[in-house]
């Protein structure tokens, strides 16, 4: 699916942006009542680092707020190896894991199950720790046509065997580049389970997604090169659950369909993988534990 | 078997393959049967025949009327300009009549059979004093047909429109019961049917994206189309193979006397169209092509980013015919569109249509017309980016072959029978793709798919006292075959990817799924008396090719598929009732209708996760099958004389689905569905050499889904909607007025040369009408650890006022 979005993105909007008399306007429209419900945010990783969970409610989408804290929540995680791994509230809605010296969460191939109570509810979620190819190098060039402009790429090579997904996420200068449409996820080495290519070398779409989506009105406009000469250039790329690849594909279509216009999808609504025991309840949110490779360069 | 009243479920369902077509088989020669032992009967009488035509180009007259005046009945003429009367003998006067031509009448002593050609003359050019007999001009009263919209070219021509580029699809857009997602959407919507349940026709060949430029423009040249008829129901049985309409266009023939020149310079297109006859009077051509300039006119404003860009379309349409004797005419005519898009030397995207039909009509006697039509017909896009060691290469196609063998019997004036049977063979590339990255490559080309469709039809037009009616069967057959694997699903919940638990291998031809539909249809009218009539039709109609999409517009990279062992066809029943009425001779038209359509197996898409339908050889566990509902009553008011002319035209509807897992089960309206859509078209022609044309618009805006929350992950946020609706909001109604002006050159019967300038404005007061209304997030960088911004927009496609200046001529 992120196929389809990205190709009608790079080939059908941008036409018709720039070619026809097409204009945007700011309106308020009135959405129906919103009934409340429990948000999971629990994306952990093996790296010998604090862990953090954080439990919210859903809020309004025109809030612009960022979200309370649900606090008072016991949180656990437990191994498939037995070890468990208590996560305890430090801000509001904040439930956070400190390893000792050298300890981490686990090794790939481990399962994990996500337990939370709170409100005299229980809720719960099960993910595996999956594997993740290093990063051969990350290289950067002057644009073709363009002296001014410096891109990065990385280059790494999907493992053998179907249904590797990963999340790869780059960061400037040690900033996160956070944009939806900077969002870069991989089923092996391409888009989609659909259009499936294994055990190649990341395909371009993807090894190139390293450079920054400018702003239309700051001064980190596309008048900017992606890249200046001194800054460092960081990649990691994190395995994730095939669960949480469709759920980050589908948040990134949700989030970004606004710009496709007249090509927009229907909207849906992003399906996490926590559970709770009231079946007739909805939670949103996430469950993973990724491994990470990364390498880092800075530009000359 | 026929006398045990097989129900179609029984039929489509457990009949084995054999027996099914032992069925079509047995009904096909009762259907014959029937046709002689009705010929028989009327033998005593004798036969008037020939073709009717425009005197001037030698183009033949679609729907041209013959009235014999003693008998005060008639015929017209059908889709090749022929017409056959069957009386008994005797002395007559027959009238040939067709709007914009003067009459002609011709005595005739009738004592054995006579092939009476007739050549109609334009009506002197004050066009105010057009005089039409009421006979020829009742049509709107007259015609058995309801759910039947027929525009002349020389109409659409005057309809003002964007870029002053004269446009077929958008003009029948005006119509009442056609719709469309919005200004500007490819293809268009009828009576709720989505847009794939329209079977285009370009002589008589299906034409799979009737758009260039994404929908602004059809891909129809004006100055190459003779006729333009949609039907929106009440399908006679010759039609088939969708669900909701027929776009029938048929192409000029090309002017048989003399070469003539047409063309035009508009803002977007430059068109040039050559006819002339090959032999006069016997065989002639047309040959019109269509290029656009944005490309030329844009690249100066291009920004450096789009340097290197491609943009441009072209159409090109030719056909000939030969007449080869009294009894045998052929047709050859053929098209080709593309629109290509480059961006610098790296990347492409083009797509279009071919089509080529042949085409034989026969006389095998006086009353037994017959054509052959043999049409190949083909959709491709392509695209490709990337350089050399890190290329990208993507294309797919529709292509199908057919032949289609259709006969018309005119036993007498109030008795006709039709005819005939059709196959087809469609051959589908969902997608060819070669990815490469540093050199290696991997093909992820998806199999082919083939398919055969086979159909037969009877139809019987009768009349008796104050009642006509049309009934007729047809009985349609879909063999979705090899070579490929056919796959198994497994269950899921309702709206989630169904998972593939095993697949079959097939040889080429070798039949995996197979479909069987009857088709009955019914039309009725009853004369109240000479203005007035009421009409009913009902029918059942089958589809079993389906474009995959599920965007709000549909794009040129979706994919057709046929129906499959996980596709079920798509069928539909259609009831219409309607009341027609004339006034002050046949100046004012009016007709009201109502209809109710109810729709199974329609395709909508999983909602967990996002459907994935493109190079996906699993996409069948992502497409869901749904009912639909559709119900309206539309207004039609036209004038038709004078010098002042135009219509109103007037829909309240209500499209809906109800699909297992969307919308908590419930029924939804479709992106499409229009409450209110009222369209006022107005011409005036002055004595002198100006005329004027506006149109206004008004439309109750679409439904869109709005999310009413959001919620975090990772520093994202995400649109949330808690209620799991579908379509629960609607953007602002749409209005729009557009106007031009038509200035005739000089006349000056000496020069051949006669020009025209047309002067027009699209959206005369500059409202930037909404095309959607969405919720999108700041498109510039959210600070670590900041709440994301959100907001509401309107994206309006044309957003002002867009005023044209095109000349055309003729030479």
């Amino acid at each position: 699916m992120r196929f389809q979005s990205k190709i009608k993105y790079m080939l059908l909007l941008s036409f018709f942006i720039q070619i026809l008399t097409s204009c945007e306007d700011e309106i308020e429209i009135n959405v129906d009542p919103l009934t409340e419900q429990v948000v999971v945010d629990a994306w952990l990783n093996n790296r010998p680092e604090s862990q953090s969970i954080f439990l919210s409610k859903t809020q309004s989408y025109f809030e612009n707020v960022l979200p309370e804290g649900v606090s008072g929540a016991t949180v656990q995680v437990t191994s498939s190896a037995g070890i468990v791994f208590e996560f305890i509230e430090t801000d509001p809605g904040n439930y956070v894991w400190t390893p000792e010296a050298g300890e981490t969460i686990g090794d790939v191939g481990t399962d994990y199950t996500l337990q939370i109570t709170f409100e005299g509810k229980s809720y719960g979620a099960i993910t595996t720790l999956n594997r993740v190819p290093p990063i051969d190098s990350i290289t950067y060039e002057y644009d073709d046509d363009d002296v001014d402009r410096i891109r990065t790429e990385f280059f790494a090579r999907d493992l053998t065997g179907e249904g590797d997904t990963y999340w790869i996420k780059t960061f400037k200068n040690g900033m996160f580049l956070n944009k939806p449409s900077e969002l870069n996820i991989a089923f092996d080495a391409g888009f989609s389970q659909g259009a499936a290519v294994d055990g190649l070398i990341f395909i371009p779409p993807i090894r190139r997604a390293t450079n920054r989506t400018p702003d239309p009105d700051t001064d980190d406009n596309s008048d900017v090169s992606p890249w200046a000469v001194g800054d460092e250039a960081r990649v990691e790329i994190h395995s994730i659950s095939n669960e949480a690849f469709f759920f980050l594909s589908t948040a990134q279509i949700q989030m970004t369909s606004g710009n496709s216009g007249i090509f927009a999808e229907p909207v849906i609504n992003t399906k996490g993988n926590i559970i709770s025991e009231d079946e007739e309840e909805e939670v949103l949110g996430m469950f993973n534990i990724a491994a990470i490779s990364e390498m880092a360069v800075e530009i000359q | 078997m026929l006398g045990k009243q097989p129900t179609r479920n029984q039929l489509s369902s457990t009949l084995p393959i054999v027996n099914q077509l032992r069925f079509f088989k047995k009904i096909f020669c009762i259907l014959f049967a029937l046709v002689f032992s009705q010929a028989a009967f009327s033998q005593e009488k004798l036969t008037i025949n020939g073709y009717v035509k425009d005197g001037e180009t030698g183009e033949t007259l679609i729907g041209a009327s013959v009235f014999i005046k003693e008998l005060t009945t008639g015929t017209t003429t059908n889709e090749y300009g022929f017409y056959s009367i069957s009386i008994p003998s005797g002395s007559y006067t027959l009238e040939f009549s067709y709007i914009g031509f003067a009459n002609e009448v011709k005595s005739v002593n009738l004592t054995q059979n006579i092939k009476l050609d007739i050549e109609l003359g334009e009506s002197v050019k004050d066009l105010i004093e057009v005089v039409v007999t009421s006979e020829a001009a009742d049509h709107n009263v007259s015609d058995l047909q309801m759910s039947v919209n027929k525009l002349d070219i020389s109409t659409i021509k005057k309809v003002p429109s964007l870029l002053g580029e004269v446009e077929i699809i958008r003009s029948i857009q005006l119509l009442p019961g056609v719709s469309s997602v919005g200004e500007g959407a490819t293809g268009f919507n009828v009576r709720g049917g989505s847009i794939d349940q329209n079977l285009v026709l370009l002589d008589e060949a299906p034409v799979y994206n009737s758009s260039h430029l994404f929908g602004f423009f059809s891909v129809f040249n004006p100055d190459a189309v003779k006729d333009v008829k949609l039907y929106k129901g009440g399908i006679p049985s010759r039609f088939g193979g969708r669900l909701s309409s027929i776009l029938d266009v048929r192409m000029k023939e090309g002017n048989n006397k003399k070469l003539s020149l047409t063309g035009g310079i508009g803002t977007i297109f430059s068109r040039l169209s050559v006819e002339a006859p090959l032999i006069k009077d016997k065989a002639s051509f047309i040959v019109a092509g269509r290029r656009s300039y944005i490309d030329l006119l844009a690249s100066p404003f291009l920004t450096d980013d789009l340097d290197g860009t491609v943009l441009n379309f072209y159409d090109l349409t030719v056909k000939t015919n030969y007449n080869i004797n009294e009894k045998n005419r052929i047709f050859l005519s053929g098209y080709l569109g593309r629109d290509n898009f480059g961006f610098g030397d790296n990347a492409g995207f083009n797509w279009g249509n071919g089509t080529g039909t042949f085409r034989w009509n026969h006389l095998f006697n006086d009353r037994l017309f017959s054509n052959l039509t043999l049409f190949y017909s083909n959709y491709d896009y392509s695209i490709s980016f990337g350089g050399d060691s890190n290329r990208f290469d993507w294309d797919a196609k529709i292509i199908n072959y057919s032949a289609k063998p259709e006969f018309a019997y005119y036993i007498n004036p109030k008795n006709i029978i039709r005819f005939g049977g059709q196959g087809i063979i469609y051959e589908f590339e969902p997608g060819n793709a070669v990815g490469g990255s540093e050199g290696e490559t991997q093909d992820i080309s998806l199999d082919k798919q083939y398919a055969i469709e086979a159909a037969a039809y009877l139809e019987n037009e009768l009349t008796f006292g104050k009642f006509e009616m049309n009934y007729g069967l047809r009985l349609s057959h879909f063999n979705y075959t090899g070579k490929g694997n056919a796959y198994e699903f497994g269950d899921a919940p309702a709206g989630t990817r169904r998972p593939v638990i095993g697949f079959e291998e097939y040889d080429q031809w070798e039949s995996i799924e197979t479909y069987l539909n009857l088709e009955p249809r019914l039309a009725l009218k009853y004369q109240l008396d000479k203005s007035k009539s009421l009409k009913a039709s009902h029918m059942r109609t089958a589809q079993y090719i389906h474009l995959v999409s599920n965007t709000a517009a549909s794009t040129p990279v979706d994919v057709w598929t046929p129906s499959t062992n996980n596709i079920k066809p798509q069928t539909a029943n259609q009831v219409a009732l309607g009341y027609f009425q004339n006034f002050k001779e046949n100046s004012f038209e009016l007709s009201a209708e109502v209809y109710y359509k109810d729709m199974d197996n329609l395709l909508d898409y999983i909602v967990e996760p996002n459907p994935d339908l493109l190079l996906n050889e699993f996409y069948e566990g992502d497409v869901l099958a749904g009912n639909g509902r559709a119900y309206g009553l539309e207004l039609m008011l036209e004038k038709k004389k004078g010098q002042f002319t135009g219509w109103l035209s007037y829909t309240l509807a209500r499209t809906e689905l109800k699909v297992d897992g969307i919308n908590n089960n419930d029924w939804y309206p479709t992106r499409f569905d229009q409450t209110h859509n009222l369209s006022l078209t107005a011409f005036y022609q002055t004595k002198k050499r100006w005329s004027f044309s506006a149109n206004f618009s008004f439309i109750s805006g679409t439904p869109v889904t709005f999310a009413n929350g959001g919620y975090y992950q990772q520093g994202y946020f995400i649109p949330h909607n808690s209620n799991e609706t579908r379509n629960n909001a609607r953007i602002p109604d749409y209005h729009r007025m557009d106007i031009s002006a038509t200035l005739e050159g000089k006349k000056n019967i000496d020069r051949r040369w006669q020009g025209r300038w047309v002067f027009s404005v699209y959206n005369l007061y500059n409202r930037r009408n909404a095309f959607s209304v969405y919720q999108r997030q700041d498109n510039n960088r959210t600070p670590i650890g900041q709440a994301v911004s959100t907001g509401s927009y309107q994206l309006s496609v044309i957003g002002s006022i867009v005023p044209a200046v095109a000349y055309n001529f003729e030479f």
